[in-house]
């Protein structure tokens, strides 16, 4: 027995060495570790201080780490993806797990996808003539709303992918329909959106005689309840497109709003408290996050990062009132109280 | 008060055009009433216009298409449209009239076995209360909530008809932001209505925070003659199939916006639609609405 002590310490350093470069050094986890974040998931046992990321400008309290492997593995997929500088290689490298029935695998092949045809339709693609990108620049220059950086970068990240046969890699829908279908929380957010987007835009579609353009795949098509599923996850990215989908959501509620009838002056103070709560709990809320480059398009003062960006805007609306909404918001989440999410 | 806008639409005969009527002024959350009956003869297939005070839900919807129809005793398609909240539904109300009930023999007339269904525009039953702002927006072309209105540079695209939204949307930015409005601020489902060069018209939703391809056409437009259109300026149909009918709604919301409806149906049906915001006229008709019946 003795002779096997040396061996059993040197087994628990390893564990113990092991664990600590998983929390400080796993790039999902050393990605979120930076990011202003907020409280402990549920499902983890986490330690959690106070202090200031200088990076977001936010005076928040640090986040743990999680350790739900799926979580970990989400957050893998979505460094990769939003680090990735040719979104030919992304795809390549993960269509063979999204083949084997990974959902997220599914979910962010389903999110490249979707995100070059949207650029190339927005940027390139006209009736009859694909726009060089040249051509796409020029067209952007006299457009001070469009952003001639983001040309470059659907040119940069998508060019290669989309000149290959499309039939290769499958529809951006049909991987969001087998996604959702698995239970993916990201893909269900997008699908609940996409659901409500037909519903928007079912009129034009009757009107010019086609087909909704926005018609989700698969059987589950209440976004209500999708939504109420995938919260469940408290996945960063779910938590954004609830905050997004805060107008239609208002107006599936069957409770009027008790000090604004209208409504109209709440919703992007719900949508800016669930986009902080986001944020806080490993967004990518840098200032060159995707969703940070929409809201500023050309407006936005230099290196300003997302929580900036949503103190500054809020500011005009009562930056305290965003706080106590979001406080809100953490608490339920961190109650599992679905019910009471407006969803 | 000041005067912030109106926004009014009409289905009518020609005959009826001196009817139309203008104002609004903004004063919270009131309902104006403008003299003419909110309630008249069936539209077309007995489409009516009805209104009730603070109707949120379609069980609400329901409930005072039913009342309506009660009161005539004569069931048929409703239009309800909400004086708090920017809702509206068509509630079609089945039901028999009571027999032998006259006012005459002193009882008051009604329909045995009424109910009442929330429908879409299209007929369909509506499936989420959500589609009662929908249909609002639809019957008002504007978020009644807050109507926004902007006029498109002819840098971006000179007319609605055979647009692209991936053409239209940067010109839709840039005309809210001359207007000190963040297109990513308005809430998903917020509604546009944009003017062309060319004098077409349309309406605008808001469908994502994306920085590309977040305005997608709603489905309601006009040609410089205020004839409604689809996108490739064909003229749309009038839905309406035959019959007399009417009934007319004008009304107030806060938030900066102020509209009108005015529905009178006689013996030719045809749709003539006004809409002014901030005392500017964004659509007006000249000759021909939507006819024939």
């Amino acid at each position: 027995m003795k002779t096997l002590q040396p061996l059993l310490g040197v087994l628990v350093l390893t564990a113990i060495a092991a664990g600590a470069y998983l929390v400080f050094q796993h790039p999902a986890v050393n990605r979120l570790s930076k990011a202003p974040t907020a409280r402990a998931d549920s499902k983890t046992n986490v330690r959690s201080n106070t202090a200031t990321s200088e990076r977001h400008g936010a005076v928040l309290p640090l986040r743990s780490s999680p350790t739900d492997t799926n979580t970990i593995r989400r957050a893998e997929y979505r460094k990769k993806l939003e680090t990735a500088s040719n979104y030919y290689d992304f795809v390549s490298s993960i269509i063979e797990s999204a083949r084997a029935g990974d959902s997220d695998a599914q979910y962010y092949l389903s999110e490249a996808l979707n995100y070059c045809n949207r650029g190339y339709r927005a940027y390139f693609e006209r009736p009859g003539h694909t726009r060089t990108v040249d051509e796409a620049l020029q067209w952007a220059s006299v457009r001070p709303t469009v952003s001639m950086d983001d040309v470059r970068t659907v040119y940069e990240k998508c060019h290669r992918l989309q000149e290959m046969d499309p039939s290769k890699w499958g529809l951006a829908d049909e991987w969001l329909a087998r996604a959702t279908n698995a239970g993916q929380p990201a893909a269900e957010a997008t699908t609940a959106h996409m659901l409500f987007v037909k519903q928007l835009t079912e009129r034009a579609a009757a009107a010019d005689g086609r087909a909704s353009a926005q018609e989700p795949k698969g059987p589950r098509q209440d976004p209500n309840a999708l939504l109420r599923t995938a919260v469940q996850s408290k996945d960063p990215e779910v938590l954004f497109k609830i905050g997004e989908l805060q107008g239609v959501l208002a107006d599936s509620r069957d409770q009027p709003p008790e000090s604004d009838p209208t409504g109209s002056s709440t919703h992007f103070e719900d949508t800016l408290a669930w986009w902080l709560v986001a944020c806080e709990r490993g967004l990518d809320c840098s200032e060159n996050s995707s969703w940070h480059k929409s809201a500023c398009t050309n407006q936005c003062p230099p290196r300003e990062n997302g929580v900036e960006y949503i103190r500054r805007v809020a500011h005009e609306s009562n930056f305290y009132d965003l706080e106590l909404r979001a406080k809100d918001i953490r608490e339920k989440l961190d109650a599992n109280a679905w019910d009471e999410l407006g969803l | 008060m000041e005067l912030i806008g109106v926004v009014r639409k009409t289905l009518t005969s020609r005959r009826w055009k001196s009817w139309l009527v203008s104002g609004g002024y903004s004063a919270g959350v009131v309902f104006v009433s403008c003299g003419v009956p909110d309630q008249a003869m069936a539209l077309n297939g007995f489409t009516q216009v009805t209104t009730c005070a603070s109707c949120y839900t379609r069980a609400d919807f329901v409930a005072s298409g039913i009342q309506a129809a009660n009161s005539i005793a004569r069931p048929g398609t409703f239009l309800v449209i909400s004086n708090t909240y920017a809702r509206s539904a068509f509630v079609a109300v089945t039901g028999e009239p009571a027999p032998n009930c006259y006012p005459s023999n002193g009882c008051n007339p009604y329909l045995i076995n009424a109910a009442g269904t929330a429908e879409t525009q299209g007929g369909a039953a509506m499936t989420s209360d959500s589609q009662l702002s929908l249909l609002d927006q639809g019957i008002f072309a504007v978020d009644r909530k807050s109507p926004t209105v902007v006029t498109l540079s002819p840098q971006y695209q000179t007319s609605f008809i055979g647009s692209l939204d991936e053409e239209v949307g940067p010109g839709i930015d840039q005309a809210l932001a001359n207007k000190g409005i963040n297109w990513i601020t308005l809430p998903l489902g917020a509604i546009v209505l944009v003017k062309f060069q060319d004098g077409t018209r349309a309406a605008f939703v808001k469908t994502n925070s994306q920085i590309t391809d977040h305005w997608a056409w709603f489905g309601v437009a006009w040609n410089a003659n205020g004839q409604p259109i689809n996108r490739g300026g064909g003229l749309i149909q009038n839905p309406n199939t035959s019959g007399t009918g009417g009934g007319s709604f004008r009304g107030v919301i806060s938030h900066g916006g102020s509209w009108e409806l005015d529905i009178v149906g006689v013996d030719l049906c045809t749709m003539y639609e006004t809409i002014i915001v901030d005392g500017e006229v964004v659509v007006q008709p000249h000759d021909t609405g939507w006819e024939p019946c």
